[in-house]
């Protein structure tokens, strides 16, 4: 008989399992068949062979504590350490309601077999078995998901980035996120115990609505991508469980990056501690370019300070107030960046190419980053690729990176004319008092127009054209230099994190074309050092003297004169101090502009006293008793 | 396909459950609901009770029943109020808001508060005073790690929140996560004017060990529990 009845229910439960009702919105229910059978027909790592029931576990009948839902076992009177983040508005307190009564497994401390209310009569003895492994979450729920707080409009409003708590299709406790809100210990089919599918996103987007003006999650290419593991190396979703892991970026979604239970003890959820989540993939074995590498070349982007106290989640960051530090959401949003195309003003090995993104525009790589504009506010998105640079490079108030220049394997220092070290006031066109600046922010057609040296037959030799940040700082193999390596300024082998060679030695005693390979890429050399095509004898400057464009020339901007002429008033490198002083009866090292290709120098350089030197379109550095008739 | 699939899985359950059905082993004498020796089997959970030299009649008489229960002719006094029931944010079916019907039978006993003894009609023709012993609590076991409770089970007190709901009416409609009626009665269990009842699981004469404690379907591997519950 009792056979009879066990093969009933069993082959029930078997009709139930494979002829779903159309009305049923739920996995299957079939708690025999999951890890949550832990009696002895349980085929899980945890059972107790000599309990026969299954329910018991956790259900009784009678006498139950609490009452809802019948529950039969012992709380474990824990106290716990519940998550927290800078960037959480939630309140989580200690577990209460359902989620207690899944840490009377989960938290390791009460045995699986201790249930109040034994089957049968007779008390028996069923050991003090465990759990242990991954499900084993313990007292520490700092790393877990948050629990036990209240999701309502409130919440909501304060987030900025939760769906509407009241139409999703979870279930809340009592108006409370809980573990039962995303788990459902009896679903059989829906791993591990899911109310909805954890791929593509799918369960932890119903209240994660991340997307902003101009970015969505949808369309990021952590959400798009086909990418797979290519084997080598650590597979990135190697802490996923076979059963539920999923082969490619866009289904494995959120769990690129995040892990719900028990992550690397980093902050908000991340698997690994900040940028090392990032190299789960971008290191070649996912995505295509490997920009962990990157990193270790001798200038960059100094993300691997690791830990960073000084980092906080990007959009909450106030840049005028944060501590100078760099890590890769500073610059790219993992929600919202996509693939799109490099952000180069041409390709120099390639320059008809136009498979590019027009400057200043801030394209999908990195939408969805707070930063600086031009002047000097705070913005949560930014629409150009300089305000991205600017979050660090232009805060009001302060130099680039906060002191005279960042630091850099070489240590040098440069003092210039104007005084001026903040990029953003480097490149403020709307400041009257700003002589000269590269295209970055705005272009300048009457400073344009006189620019006779840039190339022909390049995409930026238009008086209307503008340039990014990284035409000039970007990788040193990658396509700002012409070449195929990854795009962006993570790092590069160039000072100063230039995609090609300038020579920051103002006086190295010799002249190569690559010492000023950089300025190159739109300046023809030929022009400027070959064909004496401006007044200017750049040649006997700089071919002849072997002195750098560094001595006259501020390559961002210049509040002293034009052509971006700002002199070195003080320069020590490698050892040696070099100055460019005044003459006669300029204190300072000047320059008079007197129009296009014409203009006078008062200073002392290079053993020689300009007082002054006059050039004009025909007659180059004529010394005073000539200039007086030339340039009255 | 699937409709085919579904006749075959159901015409199956009900062959096997109906042959289940008549086999219940009704020897009332052998468990404890034969009050007679109730202080022997288990003193600590009943105390001692007035032997009245019958087993019946503790809960049945032939004649001049108790007629405000709906129990077979019922030989005790019940409680018809003072009961909190069941409740749950998240149960879809109704419950009275006391107890009815044959439930009530059974907590005449299980609620603790009449004497196990006292019944309406004595045997014989002479009456002895009954001692009054109503069910009592007890622990029904200890140990390390804390299993057991101090509460002994069948002794449910007027507090029927921590207890299974009953008084129930079954209705799968309204909530796709229980089994059709059908299925449950085939199975072996009983619905009372379509409630669920004590009745439902419990069978109080069933003497079957395997179907301890008064199961009318041994709930091995929780057959019995998911009978009803798709879980």
């Amino acid at each position: 008989m009792n056979r009879n009845a066990a093969l009933a229910s069993a082959l029930m439960a078997l009709c139930i399992a494979v002829v779903p009702a159309g009305s049923r919105t739920f996995g299957a229910q079939n708690v025999e068949n999951t890890v949550h059978n832990l009696s002895a027909t349980g085929t899980g790592t945890f059972t107790v062979p000599a309990v026969g029931e299954i329910c018991v576990f956790c259900h009784t009948p009678h006498n139950a504590t609490p009452a809802t839902p019948l529950w039969n076992r012992y709380e474990g009177g824990q106290t716990y350490d519940p998550y927290q983040s800078t960037t959480l508005q939630a309140s989580p307190g200690q577990p209460t309601g359902k989620s207690r009564l899944c840490l009377s497994c989960h938290d390791g401390t009460v045995a699986l077999s201790a249930i109040r209310n034994q089957p049968g009569e007779t008390y028996a003895d069923f050991g003090s078995l465990f759990l242990s492994g991954r499900a084993l979450l313990g007292t520490y729920l700092r790393d877990d998901h948050p629990v036990s707080f209240t999701f309502d409009a409130s919440l909501r409003a304060a987030d900025g980035e939760l769906a509407d708590p009241a139409s999703i299709d979870l279930p809340l406790e009592s108006g409370q996120v809980q573990c039962t809100s995303c788990h459902d210990p009896h679903e059989a089919d829906i791993r591990p115990f899911l109310r909805k599918s954890s791929m593509s996103g799918e369960l932890c987007v119903t209240c994660h609505d991340r997307g902003g003006t101009s970015w969505s999650w949808t369309a990021c290419s952590h959400a798009t991508s086909s990418a797979t593991w290519n084997g080598s190396g650590t597979d990135p979703w190697g802490e996923r469980k076979a059963e539920w892991k999923a082969t490619t970026v866009a289904t494995n979604a959120c769990f690129n990056c995040h892990t719900p239970h028990t992550g690397g003890g980093s902050s908000r959820l991340q698997k690994k501690v900040e940028e090392q989540t990032c190299f789960l993939c971008h290191t070649g074995t996912v995505a295509s370019k490997n920009i962990q590498a990157e990193f270790s070349k001798s200038y960059r982007h100094p993300v691997t300070i690791t830990p960073n106290a000084s980092h906080d989640a990007m959009l909450s960051e106030n840049p005028t107030s944060m501590s100078l530090h760099a890590e890769c959401m500073d610059c790219h949003n993992p929600h919202a960046a996509k693939s799109d195309p490099y952000m180069i003003s041409f390709n120099p090995s390639n320059p008809s190419n136009t498979n590019h993104s027009i400057a200043p525009d801030a394209n999908g790589r990195i939408k969805g980053v707070g930063g600086i504009d031009i002047s000097g506010s705070v913005i949560s998105e930014i629409s150009r690729q300089y305000e991205l640079c600017l979050k660090c490079h232009g805060v009001p108030g302060s130099s680039s990176c906060g002191t005279q220049r960042c630091p850099t394997p070489r240590s040098y220092q440069m003092t210039r004319l104007d005084g001026v070290y903040n990029i953003r006031e480097k490149v403020d066109f709307g400041d009257a008092l700003l002589y000269s600046y590269h295209p970055l922010a705005a272009n300048n057609p009457s400073n344009n127009d006189e620019v006779p040296s840039l190339k022909t037959g390049i995409q930026l030799d238009k008086i209307t054209s503008m340039v990014y940040c990284t035409d000039c700082h970007n990788n040193n193999a990658g396509p700002a230099a012409g070449s195929t390596g990854p795009a962006g300024p993570h790092g590069s082998t160039r000072e100063g994190l230039l995609a090609l060679r300038y020579n920051f030695n103002p006086n190295p005693g010799s002249y190569q074309s690559s010492d000023a390979e950089i300025c190159y890429k739109c300046h023809s050399e030929d022009k400027l050092v070959n064909q004496e095509a401006s007044g200017f004898l750049h040649d006997r400057h700089v071919k002849n003297r072997e002195k750098m464009c560094v001595n006259c020339h501020d390559p961002h901007g210049s509040y002293a004169a034009p052509h971006l002429i700002n002199f070195l008033t003080n320069a020590w490198y490698g050892g040696t101090t070099y100055s460019i002083t005044g003459a006669g009866s300029y204190s300072q090292p000047t320059f008079i502009d007197y129009g296009k290709y014409r203009g006078k120098c008062f200073l002392r350089c290079h053993g020689e006293t300009h007082n002054p030197r006059c050039y004009t379109e025909t007659d180059s550095g004529k010394d005073a008793s000539e200039c007086a008739s030339l340039l009255p | 396909m699937k409709s085919k699939l579904s006749v075959v899985c159901l015409s199956a359950v009900v062959a096997l459950a109906t042959v289940s059905i008549a086999r219940a082993e009704d020897d009332v004498t052998s468990t404890k609901h034969n009050m007679r020796n109730l202080s022997s089997l288990d003193a600590t959970a009943y105390g001692s009770a007035t032997d009245h030299g019958e087993v019946c009649v503790y809960c049945h008489t032939p004649h001049n029943k108790n007629t405000s229960v709906e129990a077979p002719l019922w030989n005790r006094q019940v409680n018809t109020s003072g009961y909190t029931v069941y409740s749950s944010t998240t149960i879809d079916m109704t419950i009275d808001s006391q107890p009815t019907g044959v439930s009530l039978a059974c907590l005449s006993c299980h609620d603790g508060t009449i004497g196990l003894d006292v019944i309406v009609n004595q045997p014989g023709d002479t009456y002895s005073a009954p001692s009054g012993t109503t069910m009592r609590s007890g622990n029904k076991a200890g140990g390390t790690p804390p299993v057991g409770d101090a509460t002994f089970r069948p002794m449910l007190t007027q507090d029927l929140s921590d207890d299974h709901p009953v008084s129930v009416t079954y209705d799968p409609a309204i909530d796709v996560k229980f089994n059709s009626v059908a299925s449950i009665t085939s199975a072996g269990l009983r619905l009372f004017s379509g409630k669920v009842q004590c009745a439902t699981c419990h069978n109080p004469h069933e003497s079957d060990t395997a179907k301890k404690p008064f199961l009318r379907i041994a709930n091995g591997n929780s057959a019995l529990c998911k009978t009803c519950h798709i879980k």
